[in-house]
């Protein structure tokens, strides 16, 4: 039951991709009470509570970058012995307040969604290096610290994506979803320096 | 010359020349152009927090009002159905930024938050206590028509979700036995409830929904003209207002005197600031 959990937690990442455009038709669709909250399931605590919040974009990256990313979060998550729930929503703004207001304890970013104020008040790990040919725009997870979940689930993705490097996982999950010849050959020394922390 | 304004009165009793040099030191007074500067900002009709009808505009007109007194901002609110307000490209708004499709440069002050509750009528159910959506399973709940995410999911707890047009409606719902509880913005559920049914008030239970937070924002486009300046002076206003009595006390009047809940929404207030505060131009 837990390994099934475990499997639907993160498939619901790429289930949510997929969903989303339907899920902004029905936001936009809104009319006669159109300032009225939205009401979801997971108001009534029927759900495990979201761990790391996801926001759809238009000009995020492809379709093989995204399966790419659920990929990676899995992995690194599980090495690190964690298996977090996570959710996509419609917009930056709807995750971003999520993040902040609500407590989510982990958002994905791109390096540009966070303030220099706020990137010190964040602990973040660069996962993923898009626009590849270049190994140039760092897809990073920011972490609340002040959150208690938030300092466990760090601990668990940071170890975790450190040994799915190591062990050659990373490398294999980024060839099936971009293909052998489209990561630079200094792309891993250039992922390791978004991260000084790191060994 | 008619005198009828006193005014008037005290313009006629000057020779013509000190009464050119009167108005031309009125016009040239420091800042006596930017307080008969009326801003306007748009805002949906959503009482208690916006409404016209109500003393001080509702819990955001008070605020707003508190805000301005200490900016030294003279204001009035337009009202606009919620379609038109999504859309608003005014250069002065307050209500939730997360309804706005239009896209600015945009200083977004928090000043206030509300809650959702869930509702029920306690005459035909006395305690109904909600820890899970199992908990729900085999009643009917009321939302807002268009609302309603993931029906499914309610569908495969057997949960029926019964839609309505206004919170009015789905009270009345609840009274007849229609629907079980329904979910609204709790001083929203509170106001209409006192309203629609002054004689039974005690009879509706109101419960809050932990982790649910919705802004009340000013906003004010920066690329405006005079945008700026306004942002600058509603940003000092705010961190001078938001830790008085006088806002605890409009906090209490619409959210109760649960001293709990203030202390919560003082904490969210903050987030909300966090959130928000790289907006604003410093």
């Amino acid at each position: 039951m837990n390994n099934l959990n475990c499997t639907n937690s993160f498939r619901s990442v790429l289930r949510n991709l997929t969903h989303l455009f339907a899920i902004s038709l029905l936001l936009f669709s809104w009319s006669a009470q159109a300032t009225a909250p939205r009401v979801a399931p997971k108001l009534f605590g029927d759900v495990r509570q979201v761990d790391v919040i996801g926001y759809y974009s238009s000009q995020q990256s492809s379709e093989a970058e995204g399966k790419l990313t659920a990929d990676l979060l899995e992995a690194a998550f599980q090495a690190g012995g964690v298996q977090p729930n996570i959710d996509v929503l419609p917009s930056k703004q709807l995750a971003k307040y999520e993040f902040v207001v609500n407590r989510v304890p982990a958002m994905i970013v791109a390096t540009d969604d966070l303030t220099a104020k706020e990137k010190k008040r964040y602990r973040t790990v660069a996962y993923f290096l898009s626009d590849i040919a270049a190994a140039k725009v760092p897809v990073l997870l920011a972490f609340d610290l002040k959150n208690p979940r938030g300092a466990k689930l760090h601990k668990a993705f940071d170890k975790g994506l450190q040994a799915i490097i190591k062990n050659g996982k990373y490398l294999e999950l980024m060839r099936r979803h971009l293909g052998k010849d489209a990561i630079p050959a200094d792309y891993l020394g250039q992922l390791k320096r978004q991260n000084p922390d790191w060994k | 010359m008619k005198t009828d304004t006193p005014g008037q009165f005290v313009i006629a009793g000057l020779g013509g020349f000190q009464a050119l040099l009167l108005g031309l030191c009125m016009l040239l007074a420091p800042g006596a152009g930017a307080r008969e500067q009326v801003v306007v900002f748009d805002s949906t009709e959503t009482p208690p927090v916006w409404s016209s009808s109500l003393t001080g505009g509702g819990m955001g007109g008070e605020l707003l009002r508190l805000l301005s007194d200490e900016a030294g901002v003279t204001f009035s609110i337009n009202y606009l159905p919620p379609a038109r307000f999504r859309n608003s490209t005014s250069a002065n708004i307050v209500g939730n930024p997360n309804l706005l499709k239009t896209e600015r440069n945009r200083a977004i002050f928090p000043i206030g938050v509300l809650h959702l509750a869930y509702v029920y009528y306690t005459p035909h159910h006395p305690a109904l206590q909600i820890a899970s959506l199992a908990d729900l399973s085999g009643h009917t709940l009321g939302v807002l028509r268009g609302t309603v995410e993931n029906r499914a999911q309610f569908a495969s707890f057997d949960i029926n979700v019964e839609e309505a047009d206004s919170i009015e409606s789905l009270l009345r719902m609840l009274q007849r036995g229609r629907i079980d509880l329904a979910v609204m913005v709790e001083v929203a559920g509170k106001h209409h409830i006192r309203q629609t049914f002054p004689e039974h008030v005690q009879d509706f239970a109101v419960t809050r929904i932990p982790g649910t937070s919705l802004p009340i924002t000013m906003m004010v486009d920066l690329d405006s003209t005079d945008g700026r300046e306004l942002a600058r002076r509603y940003r000092l206003a705010l961190e001078k207002t938001v830790h008085t009595p006088q806002y605890d006390a409009i906090l209490r009047k619409y959210h109760g005197q649960d001293p709990a809940h203030l202390k919560a929404d003082r904490e969210l207030l903050d987030r909300l600031m966090n959130l928000y505060e790289s907006t604003w131009d410093e």
